[in-house]
C-alpha cells in the first residue's frame, strides 16, 4: 500500500501549468524586504518561496529559476530547501489545499474516515486535484482535543463529522468565489 | 515596580488570563490580570539574579525533555569578550502527535510568551528573539503579530525598553513545515533557510547556534512559567507541585474520552485524575486499554499505571516519558497495531534523512508493521522489529526523532504482544474497523 | 610534536595522537573499522552511524555505551571495544538498513570490486537479507560526458555534497527531499560544473557516481594492470594511477600524496587520457618525400638508420624540446644534437616566458630558498596571488587555497575547543569568516567568492601596488595606496603569509617587485611561502635545460635567417604552439628550405604531417620517465602499458653509439644528464632500485584472462611485457603492493591501492599516516629542490596590440590544455574561443548583445561570439588562450564588431 503523503503523482490534473515566470512588481517588493533584513541571501530562502508561493499557489521549474535569480542563490540551492518543506508545493495545487489531519489522535476519531469522505465526495486520491482542491493530508495539526481536524483555506474545521463533509467543502468553494 | 499588592499568587498562573472576553489576548487584558510585571521586577535585577531565581525555581522545560531551564541557560557564555548578539528562540513548532498545548498558549496568550522571552533575554543578556512557529497555526500568527505591534508601541521591544536601557528585538518567523524542525539544532538551520537537518552536540547552542553565535531555544510553555517566577516568587512556584516537580503544566487528554480538552494543573497530578476527573473518563462502550503520556513518541502505559503521578520521574520510572504532558487514550476498539503503525509512519516520513537508522531504520519498521496489519504477518516480523526499536535506541541515532518514533513500538510490542500474535495467527486485523482503507 | 594519549582498545594499550578523532585512530591502528561518511579531507559528520563502538566509562562498567568513533575524540585511558559483540550488532544492522534500499546490482555496477559499501558490508558480517518491502528508485540524471549517475545505489553518507560545497565551493550539485527518498543531483539535468567533479567517483562509497570515460571501456579493478604516474597536464605533479587493460588506457585515479595532490585531482589530470588512445596516434614510422608526394610506412630499424645517417650528415641542426616530455627525453634529444658542430636546443615557449622561468629559478638558487609544496599552501593564514590564474593553470593549486582560507574560522572554532575534524561544527562557527586573500591580476578572478580584493588592474596598477606594498615592507615613509597597506600589514600579520606567482605574471617589473617581497618578508622572518606556477608540466625542466633566450622566437628567427640542415621536433604541434597562422608559415615557408625535419611524437599533428621523417613515440603514461613539478620535486612516472617496438619512448630513437641493453642505456642518459644540467644531479635518486631481488606487481592477484587474452593471434601463452627499467613489472606474479614493506622495498610507489578486506581506494585511509615504512609507500621520493645557472633576462612586456587596445590571452579550464583536444569525452568540454572586454570598450565599439568581432589582418581573418565583463580594465581585450598566439603576433590588425554572420554550410 503505498505511502499517502509521499504518492503525490497526480493523475488528474486540471490545473493550468503554464505560470508567467518572471516574478510581479509585487512579489519582487516583498522579496526585496526580505532581502533587506537578512544576514544573507541563503538565510531567506524559505521566506521568499513562502512569500511567492502565497501568490501564486505553488512553485514551478521557472518560478524557482525566478526566485534563486532575484536574491541571488543558485538553483539547486534553493530548490534542495524547496524539495524538504512539506508546506512548498513543487507541483501545482488547487486554490484550497485541503489538509485533513491524518495523526493517531484524529484517527482514533475516525479521522480515515473524513479523509475518505472527501476522497468521494471531490473523486480525487490523496495527492490529488480537482478544479477547486488538493488533497493533502497531514499529521497533527494541533488540535488533538477537537478530534478529527482539517485545515483548510487557513481556517481550522474542528469535530467534523462525516455528515458535514460536504457542507465544508461547499464554504469552502463559496469563500473563493467571493475573494475572486 | 513592586509586586502589585492586589494580586493574590494564583493557582493557574498561565490560563488566568484567557478570562472569557473575546479578545483575551490583547495586551489591555494581558496587563490587566498583572502582565509584563514579572518582566519589569526582572528590569529591577541583574542578570544572573534573573537567572538564579529561575534556576532556583526549579523550573523544567516543557518541550519533553524536561532539562532544567536556570541550567541550561547557565551554558551561554556571558562577558564582555563573548560573542554577539546572543539569540533566544521559542520553540513553537508543536508538531508532535497528540500535543495541543502551545496552540491554546500561542493564541489565547501571546503576551504571557512575550514577557516569558524578555525575562529570559534579561536573563543571559541575549540581544534577538526569534519566535519559530509551525506556518499553519494561522490564528496564533495572526495573534502573536498583533501582540508584538502593541509590544513595540508600548515600548516593551526594542531600544531601551521601558527606559531601562535594556535592548531586546523579536522576530516572528513562521516555519514551513516538517516535524524534526521542534528539534532545537534542526530548529536554528531551518532559521538560517537551510534545510532542518539537526545538528551534532557537542558544541551545544549556547556556544555556537544561530549564525555561530550563543542561543538558546525553549518551549513556548517554559516561557509562560517565567514571568510568573519573577513576580510571586521561587516559594509559591515550588509550592504548586504535588510531587518532585515543581509549578504547573497545561495536561491534556485525546482519544475516546468524554470530554477531550486542556486544563492547567500542578506538577504531579495522578494520570487517573486527569483523565477521570478532568476528561470524564472514557467514552460510554469503551475501555481504556492503554495510553500514551505525553504525545506520540512517547512509551505506551497500561490502566495498572493511572495512579502514576505525572511527574518527569515518577513517568520514567515506569519506564515512560513526561513529554508534552498530553495523553492520548487508546480505548480497546481500536487496532493497536494500526495505531502504532499510524504513528511509526509519520516518523518514517518526518524523518530528515541524515541519519541510517531513523531514514532506512523507520520505513523498514513500517513496512513490517503494514504487512502485519493487513494479515501477512509472520512471526520472525516481530523479531525484526524489536531489531528494529533497539538499533534506534537513544545515542545510536543523530538526534531523537528515532528513538522517540520506537518509544511506542517497544512498548506496544511488549504490552499488546498478543494482538501481534493474534494478527499473524489469524491473517487479519481483529479489530472491526467499519471502514476499512487498506 | 602533538600530544599523545593513552587508549585501550579491545583490551590492548595504544599510545596515540590526541588530535584525531576516534575513527582515524583505529584505522592508523590498523584495526578494521567500518564507516562511510568521514572522510580525511571533509572530516567527521557523525551521519551515517556505521563507525560504532562500545565505550566504557571505566574498568568496572561492564555494559558500555555505543558512541560514533568518527565523532569521538581520544582522551586519556579511554576504554574502547570495536568487537564486543553489541557493537558488531548494531553495524551489522546498520548495513542491513542501508541494503533495505539498495539494488544489489553488483554484477552490472562499475563500482563492483572496487566498492567500500562492498567492503563495509562484509566487514560486518550481514549477509541475509531480511526486508522484502518495497525498494524506492529514482530517476537518473545525464550530469554530463564525465560522470554516471545511478541513483538507486545511493546510501546516503552526504560526502558527494560535503566535497562538491563544502570543499570545492561549487554550487550546481545538492541534496533534495527527505527522508529516506533524499536525491543528490542537480536541479536539472546538465554536466556538472565543478573542475572536481571526478572526485565524485572516488568520494562516492558506491556506484552512484562513477568515471563515464571508463566506462566506454570498462574493466574490472582486479584486471587492470597499473602504475604509479604523474599527471602531465600542469605544473603541479599531481601523483596518480594509470590502470591499463589490454594494452589500452582505461582510466586514471588519484595516488595520494601527502604533500601535493592528497585526495583529490582536477578533472583534467582525471580525464585527459584518452590521447592515448586516440586514432590520431602514430603508429609506425613514417618517410616522405614532399616531392613527389609519397610517405611511405617503414620498420624501427629502417627510421633509425635514417635519422642516424642524417645526423651524421648534418653540421647544422636545430632541435626543439618539449615541455610535455618527460627529463629524459628532452635530455636524450640535447644529447644528440651537441654531436653536431653547430646545434641549437629551444625550449616550447616563448622567449619571455622562458626567461621568466630562468629568472624565478636564479631567484631561488640566489637566496637560498625552496617553493612551497601543495600542502603548505594549504596551511598558510593570508596568501597574496599575483598575475596567475591557478584556478585554470594550476587548478589543484586553486582547490588548496580555498581550504586555506578556511583557517582562520579553524582557528577560531579551535578557540573554543572544537576540533578541526568536527566539520558541521568547524563550518557553523566561523561562518564566512575567511583568512585573508588577495588577487591581483588582469584578469577576474574565479577566486573571487573567496577574495578580499580581486578587482582586475592593468599591468602598470600592478607595478604600482606592488611597489607600494615593497616600499611598506621596506618601512619608507611615504603615502601607501590604502590598499597596498592593507596587504602589507595582513602580510606582516601573518604566520605563514604565502605568496603565489607564476609564467601568467608575463611582466618581468612584476616578477622582480613579487621577489623582492618575498625577500623582504624572509628578512623579517616572517618564512614565506613561495610558489610559481608553470605553464606545462615540465616546464621548469626545460627552463633549466635551456640557455637563455632560446624560446619560441629565437627558435622561429633561427630557422629564418639560418635554417639548420636537420630540424628534430620533440613532441611539439607548431599549429599549437603558435597559433595556426604562424605555423603556417613555418610550414610553407621555412620548412622548405630545411633538408630534413623529423618529428617525434605520438600523435599525427599537423606538424608531423609536415615532417620527413615521423618516429612514433610513447605517450607519458607509456613509458618511464621524470618529471619536475613547479615545487622543483623530481617526480618518476612508470608506464602503465610495455611500449611496442614501434612505438617507443622518445629516448629510445635517440641512442647512445655504444650497444648498451636498455637499461643500461636508460642509467647511461640519467647519468648525462645529471651531469650535463648539475641542477638535475638528484635524478639518480628517484629510479628504482634495480639491484632488488623482488619484482613488483603491476596487476592484482587476481587479474583474468591473461592465457585467453592473445587467443586471436596465437593459441599458445605468451609471457608477461617485461620492463627493463623497472622493479614494477607487467604481471601478477611479483610482490603486491600492500606487502611492499615486507620485502622492504620502500622506495618505489606500488601500483595500485588494495588492503585485504579494502578492494576501494579506501584503502588508503588505513595507511596514509604510516610514514615511509607503510605497506604502500605513499608518492615517491621527494626530490630535493634545485637550483642553478646564471640567467640573465632582459626581455620586456609583450605588449600585444590590436589597434588601441592590450590583448591577454585568457586561460581556460580545459581549453588551454594541448592534449585535452584529443580526448572525445572532453570535446564537449572544451571552452569555446571567444573575446572579452568591459562596457566602456563595448560603448566605444558599438557592440550590441549578440555581436560578433572579426579580427582581420591580410589575409588572416578570425571571428569570435564576444562577451562583456565589466571586471575587465579600460582598454584590455581578452582573448581564449590558443587565439592570443595567433593574435599576438599580427600587425597591422583591424577590429569590427557585427552582427552574427550566417553559418556557412
Amino acid at each position: 500500500m503505498s505511502n499517502h503523503n509521499t504518492d503525490h503523482a497526480p493523475t488528474d490534473l486540471t490545473i493550468v501549468v503554464n505560470q508567467p515566470s518572471p516574478l510581479t512588481a509585487l512579489e519582487q517588493q516583498r522579496l526585496t524586504v526580505l532581502l533587506n533584513h537578512c544576514v544573507k541571501p541563503s538565510a531567506i530562502t524559505i521566506d521568499a518561496l513562502m512569500s511567492v508561493q502565497q501568490t501564486r499557489g505553488w512553485i514551478s521549474d521557472q518560478t524557482l529559476q525566478a526566485i534563486a535569480e532575484f536574491i541571488g542563490v543558485s538553483e539547486a540551492d534553493l530548490d534542495s530547501v524547496a524539495t524538504f518543506y512539506n508546506l512548498i508545493f513543487r507541483l501545482p495545487v488547487a486554490n484550497v489545499v485541503l489538509h485533513p489531519c491524518n495523526g493517531m489522535a484524529c484517527h482514533l476519531m475516525a479521522g480515515e474516515d473524513i479523509e475518505h469522505q472527501i476522497s468521494q465526495c471531490l473523486g480525487i486520491q490523496p495527492g490529488q486535484s480537482d478544479e477547486n482542491f488538493t488533497l493533502v493530508p497531514l499529521p497533527c495539526l494541533g488540535a488533538c482535543d477537537k478530534a478529527p481536524v482539517m485545515i483548510a483555506d487557513k481556517i481550522l474545521f474542528e469535530r467534523i463529522t462525516i455528515a458535514q463533509v460536504s457542507n465544508i467543502l461547499a464554504q469552502l468553494t463559496a469563500r473563493q468565489a467571493n475573494d475572486a | 515596580m513592586m509586586h502589585n499588592p492586589d494580586l493574590t499568587p494564583p493557582n493557574k498562573p498561565m490560563t488566568r488570563f484567557v478570562d472569557g472576553t473575546k479578545d483575551c489576548y490583547v495586551l489591555e487584558n494581558y496587563q490587566r490580570h498583572g502582565g509584563y510585571q514579572g518582566f519589569q521586577q526582572a528590569l529591577t535585577m541583574t542578570a544572573s539574579e534573573v537567572l538564579g531565581q529561575v534556576k532556583d525555581s526549579g523550573l523544567r522545560g516543557r518541550g519533553g525533555a524536561g532539562f532544567p531551564t536556570g541550567l541550561k541557560w547557565s551554558f551561554m557564555p556571558q562577558g564582555d569578550d563573548t560573542p554577539t548578539p546572543k539569540y533566544l528562540v521559542v520553540n513553537a513548532d508543536e508538531m508532535e502527535p497528540g500535543a495541543f498545548k502551545d496552540r491554546y498558549l500561542l493564541e489565547k496568550t501571546p503576551h504571557q510568551i512575550i514577557e516569558g522571552l524578555l525575562i529570559a533575554a534579561k536573563a543571559v543578556n541575549a540581544d534577538i528573539g526569534y519566535i519559530f512557529i509551525r506556518g499553519d497555526y494561522y490564528l496564533a500568527i495572526e495573534r502573536l503579530n498583533i501582540a508584538l505591534e502593541e509590544c513595540r508601541s508600548a515600548q516593551l521591544i526594542g531600544q531601551n525598553i521601558l527606559g531601562s536601557g535594556f535592548n531586546f528585538e523579536i522576530h516572528l518567523h513562521t516555519s514551513a513545515g516538517r516535524y524534526i524542525c521542534g528539534e532545537e539544532t534542526a530548529l536554528i538551520n531551518s532559521l538560517e533557510g537551510k534545510r532542518a537537518t539537526p545538528r551534532a552536540k557537542p558544541p551545544f547552542p549556547q556556544v555556537s547556534g544561530l549564525w555561530g553565535k550563543p542561543t538558546i531555544v525553549n518551549n513556548v510553555e517554559t516561557y509562560c512559567n517565567l514571568p510568573h517566577i519573577l513576580l510571586f516568587g521561587v516559594s509559591w512556584y515550588q509550592s504548586l507541585g504535588r510531587h518532585k516537580d515543581f509549578g504547573t503544566k497545561l495536561f491534556g487528554v485525546s482519544g475516546r474520552v468524554k470530554n477531550p480538552g486542556l486544563w492547567e494543573l500542578p506538577m504531579g497530578t495522578p494520570v487517573r485524575e486527569i483523565i477521570n476527573d478532568y476528561a470524564q473518563g472514557m467514552c460510554d462502550g469503551y475501555q481504556l486499554k492503554g495510553f500514551l503520556p505525553g504525545g506520540g513518541s512517547t512509551d505506551f502505559l497500561l490502566p495498572e499505571h493511572l495512579d502514576t503521578p505525572m511527574d518527569y520521574d515518577e513517568i520514567g520510572k515506569v519506564r515512560s516519558r513526561l513529554g508534552t504532558g498530553t495523553i492520548t487514550v487508546l480505548d480497546d476498539q481500536y487496532c493497536p497495531i494500526k495505531l502504532v503503525l499510524n504513528l511509526v509512519k509519520f516518523f518514517s516520513q518526518e524523518s530528515c534523512g541524515w541519519c541510517t537508522p531513523c531514514r532506512d531504520g523507520l520505513p523498514w519498521a513500517v513496512s513490517l508493521l503494514e504487512k502485519i496489519e493487513r494479515g501477512d504477518g509472520q512471526s520472525t516480523d516481530i523479531d525484526q522489529l524489536i531489531d528494529i526499536t533497539q538499533f534506534a535506541a537513544p545515542g545510536n541515532t543523530f538526534c531523537a526523532l528515532a528513538p522517540g518514533a520506537v518509544e511506542p513500538l517497544q512498548s506496544a510490542l511488549k504490552f499488546f504482544r498478543k494482538d501481534f500474535e493474534q494478527h499473524i495467527a489469524h491473517k487479519s486485523c481483529p479489530y472491526q474497523q467499519e471502514h476499512s482503507h487498506d | 610534536m602533538t600530544k599523545r594519549v593513552n587508549i585501550t582498545i579491545d583490551g590492548q594499550d595504544f599510545s596515540v595522537d590526541s588530535t584525531k578523532n576516534l575513527l582515524q585512530t583505529c584505522l592508523d591502528l590498523d584495526i578494521d573499522l567500518s564507516y562511510f561518511c568521514w572522510h580525511p579531507s571533509l572530516g567527521s559528520v557523525g551521519s551515517c552511524r556505521q563507525c560504532a563502538v562500545l565505550m566504557f566509562q571505566d574498568k568496572e562498567d561492564q555494559r558500555g555505551r555505543l558512541t560514533m568513533a568518527c565523532m569521538t575524540p581520544v582522551s586519556d585511558n579511554m576504554i574502547i571495544s570495536v568487537d564486543d559483540q553489541k557493537a558488531k550488532d548494531f553495524r551489522a544492522t546498520n548495513i542491513e538498513a542501508l541494503m533495505t534500499n539498495h539494488p544489489h546490482d553488483c554484477p552490472v555496477c562499475e563500482e563492483g570490486g572496487d566498492c567500500h559499501l562492498q567492503d563495509m558490508t562484509l566487514m560486518s558480517e550481514h549477509i541475509t537479507r531480511r526486508f522484502d518491502g518495497d525498494k524506492r528508485t529514482h530517476h537518473n540524471q545525464n550530469l554530463g560526458p564525465l560522470i554516471n549517475h545511478e541513483m538507486n545505489r545511493c546510501i546516503g553518507c552526504y560526502r558527494c555534497v560535503r566535497f562538491y560545497r563544502d570543499y570545492c565551493n561549487d554550487d550546481d550539485l545538492n541534496v533534495f527531499g527527505s527522508k529516506n527518498q533524499i536525491y543528490f543531483g542537480r536541479a536539472t539535468d546538465g554536466t556538472l560544473e565543478s573542475h572536481f567533479s571526478g572526485n565524485l567517483t572516488e568520494v562516492c562509497p558506491t556506484g552512484v557516481f562513477t568515471d563515464k570515460t571508463f566506462s566506454e571501456h570498462y574493466s574490472r579493478k582486479w584486471d587492470l594492470q597499473s602504475s604509479p604516474t604523474i599527471c602531465q597536464h600542469c605544473s603541479v605533479g599531481c601523483n596518480t594511477y594509470t590502470g591499463a587493460y589490454n594494452k589500452r588506457i582505461r582510466r586514471i585515479t588519484n595516488r595520494y600524496h601527502q604533500q601535493i595532490n592528497g585526495h583529490f585531482l582536477c578533472d583534467k589530470g582525471r580525464f585527459s587520457y584518452q590521447y592515448a588512445n586516440s586514432d590520431q596516434r602514430t603508429t609506425s614510422a613514417i618517410i616522405r618525400d614532399h616531392k613527389i608526394k609519397q610517405a611511405k610506412v617503414i620498420d624501427t630499424a629502417t627510421a633509425q638508420c635514417h635519422l642516424k645517417s642524417w645526423i651524421a650528415n648534418a653540421n647544422d641542426v636545430v632541435a626543439l624540446g618539449s615541455s610535455r616530455s618527460s627529463i629524459e627525453n628532452n635530455g636524450a634529444l640535447i644529447r644528440l644534437i651537441e654531436q653536431t658542430s653547430t646545434h641549437h636546443f629551444y625550449a616550447d615557449c616563448t622567449d619571455h616566458q622562458l626567461s621568466l622561468a630562468q629568472h624565478q629559478i636564479q631567484f631561488y638558487q640566489q637566496h637560498h630558498l625552496s617553493p612551497c609544496s601543495l600542502s603548505e599552501i594549504e596551511s598558510a593564514d593570508c596568501a597574496l596571488i599575483i598575475g596567475e590564474d591557478v584556478v585554470n593553470t594550476a587548478p589543484r593549486i586553486g582547490l588548496c587555497l580555498r581550504q586555506m582560507v578556511r583557517n582562520l574560522g579553524l582557528a577560531q572554532a579551535a578557540a573554543i575547543g572544537i576540533a578541526p575534524w568536527l566539520d558541521q561544527a568547524v563550518r557553523n562557527v566561523s561562518q564566512n569568516t575567511t583568512s585573508p586573500l588577495f588577487v591581483i591580476a588582469l584578469q577576474p578572478s574565479d577566486l573571487s567568492d573567496i577574495a578580499r580584493f580581486h578587482t582586475p588592474m592593468t599591468s602598470g596598477e600592478q607595478q604600482q601596488l606592488l611597489g607600494d606594498i615593497k616600499d611598506y615592507l621596506s618601512e619608507c615613509n611615504r603615502n601607501y595606496l590604502p590598499l597596498a597597506e592593507q596587504i602589507g600589514q595582513a602580510l606582516l600579520k601573518a604566520k605563514r603569509p604565502l605568496i603565489i606567482s607564476g609564467n601568467g605574471a608575463s611582466d618581468l617589473v612584476v616578477q622582480q617587485l613579487v621577489q623582492d617581497i618575498c625577500l623582504l618578508l624572509q628578512a623579517k622572518q616572517q618564512a614565506p611561502l613561495i610558489h610559481y606556477v608553470l605553464p606545462a608540466a615540465n616546464s621548469q625542466a626545460l627552463a633549466v635545460m635551456s640557455s637563455p633566450n632560446q624560446g619560441l622566437d629565437s627558435f622561429i628567427q633561427r630557422l629564418s635567417e639560418t635554417p639548420p640542415q636537420l630540424l628534430l621536433i620533440l613532441e611539439a604541434d607548431l599549429d599549437w604552439l603558435l597559433g595556426e597562422l604562424q605555423a603556417q608559415h613555418i610550414y610553407q615557408q621555412l620548412f622548405e628550405t630545411i633538408e630534413h625535419v623529423v618529428v617525434i611524437d605520438h600523435l599525427l599533428t599537423n606538424t608531423a604531417q609536415m615532417a620527413d621523417l615521423i618516429l612514433p613515440s610513447a605517450t607519458a603514461i607509456e613509458q618511464q620517465g621524470s618529471w619536475l613539478n613547479s615545487q622543483g620535486k623530481i617526480q618518476l612516472s612508470q608506464s602503465a602499458i610495455a611500449s611496442s617496438d614501434n612505438c617507443q619512448a622518445a629516448w629510445l630513437w635517440c641512442p647512445e653509439e655504444q650497444p648498451l641493453n636498455q637499461l643500461q642505456q636508460y642509467q647511461a642518459l640519467i647519468s648525462w644528464c645529471g651531469e650535463r644540467f648539475p641542477l638535475l644531479n638528484t635524478i639518480g635518486q628517484c629510479q628504482v632500485q634495480q639491484t632488488c631481488e623482488f619484482t613488483l606487481a603491476r596487476q592484482s592477484f587476481r587479474a583474468s584472462g591473461r592465457t585467453a587474452i592473445n587467443a586471436n593471434i596465437d593459441v599458445k601463452e605468451y609471457p608477461p611485457a617485461t620492463d627493463p627499467l623497472s622493479t614494477l613489472q607487467y604481471t601478477m606474479e611479483g610482490v603486491a603492493p600492500f606487502r611492499q614493506h615486507n620485502t622492504e622495498i620502500k622506495t618505489t610507489s606500488g601500483a595500485y591501492i588494495w588492503l585485504p578486506k579494502w578492494n576501494s581506494g579506501q584503502a588508503i585511509n588505513k595507511q596514509v599516516n604510516q610514514g615511509c615504512d607503510s605497506q604502500l609507500s605513499c608518492g615517491i621520493f621527494p626530490g630535493p629542490a634545485l637550483f642553478a645557472a646564471q640567467i640573465s633576462a632582459s626581455t620586456t612586456y609583450p605588449t600585444a596590440q590590436l589597434a588601441a587596445y592590450h590583448l591577454i590571452a585568457k586561460p581556460a579550464f580545459f581549453a588551454s590544455n594541448e592534449l585535452t583536444h584529443y580526448c572525445p569525452s572532453l570535446q564537449q568540454l572544451i571552452e569555446r574561443g571567444s573575446i572579452t572586454f568591459n562596457q566602456h570598450s563595448a560603448d566605444a565599439l558599438a557592440w550590441q548583445p549578440g555581436y560578433q568581432c572579426t579580427i582581420t589582418s591580410g589575409d588572416y581573418q578570425l571571428t569570435l561570439p564576444c562577451q562583456v565583463n565589466s571586471l575587465y580594465p579600460d582598454n584590455i581585450m581578452a582573448i581564449d588562450s590558443q587565439n592570443f598566439k595567433t593574435c599576438a603576433g599580427l600587425t597591422s590588425v583591424t577590429i569590427l564588431l557585427h552582427p552574427p554572420q550566417e553559418q556557412s554550410i
